[in-house]
């Protein structure tokens, strides 16, 4: 017996249309990238910060 | 090492059962006691992972957790816990996580922080750890 044809969406993906827990992991994914990507583009947007005087630091920091 | 050597020595017990077991507890009690906040969490989170395995990245990351160990596991999980059902009306136009967090950088950006967070200190509304305090 032939297995039933995959639907539209999975042929393309390789992912069920009831595949709710699966959505549910790349919905994880697709947020942590989104936010890497955010944070990636403020860093570049964001002035470097200045440096404080040396004579500002404490002194267990300045070797 | 001998036998002997080893007394008095630290020593890492993991007891992945009891761990397991109790995380899932907890889910439980997290599920019973906010349902309402649990499905919009979820149905966010599948409508974002929908959104996303339209996109060429998302394929690709759908192929590499198609073959995930823990993924099935994981699967095994959500549908012995009866899961599907938090998601089974999940609105597809709905909001997703990503569109939340937008949101929130957005009003983050234009919003005058400092000025904000004087007021609810004043108020005293602005620590985090005095919605944890007994009434």
């Amino acid at each position: 017996m032939q297995p039933a044809s995959p639907s539209l969406h999975s042929q393309h993906s390789g992912l069920e249309d009831h595949d709710a827990f699966m959505h549910l992991v790349l919905g994880v994914v697709s947020v942590a990238v989104g936010l890497l990507d955010r944070l990636h583009a403020a860093d570049g947007a964001m002035p470097p910060l200045a440096e404080p005087p040396a004579s500002e630091l404490p002194r267990g920091l300045l070797r | 090492m001998l036998a002997d050597e080893r007394v008095g020595q630290p020593r890492l017990v993991l007891r992945e059962p009891q761990t397991l077991e109790g995380l899932i507890e907890l889910a439980q009690r997290l599920l019973e006691r906010y349902p309402a906040a649990a499905k919009i969490m979820a149905s966010a989170l599948v409508v974002e992972g929908r959104r996303f395995a339209a996109t060429d990245e998302g394929k690709r990351w759908c192929s590499a957790l198609a073959a995930s160990e823990l993924v099935r596991r994981g699967r095994l999980l959500w549908y012995v816990g009866g899961l599907d059902e938090l998601v089974a009306d999940t609105d597809e136009s709905g909001a997703s996580v990503s569109d939340w967090l937008a949101q929130v950088a957005y009003a983050l950006v234009r919003t005058d922080l400092e000025a904000l967070l004087n007021r609810r200190l004043r108020e005293g509304g602005g620590h985090a750890t005095s919605l944890a305090e007994p009434a």
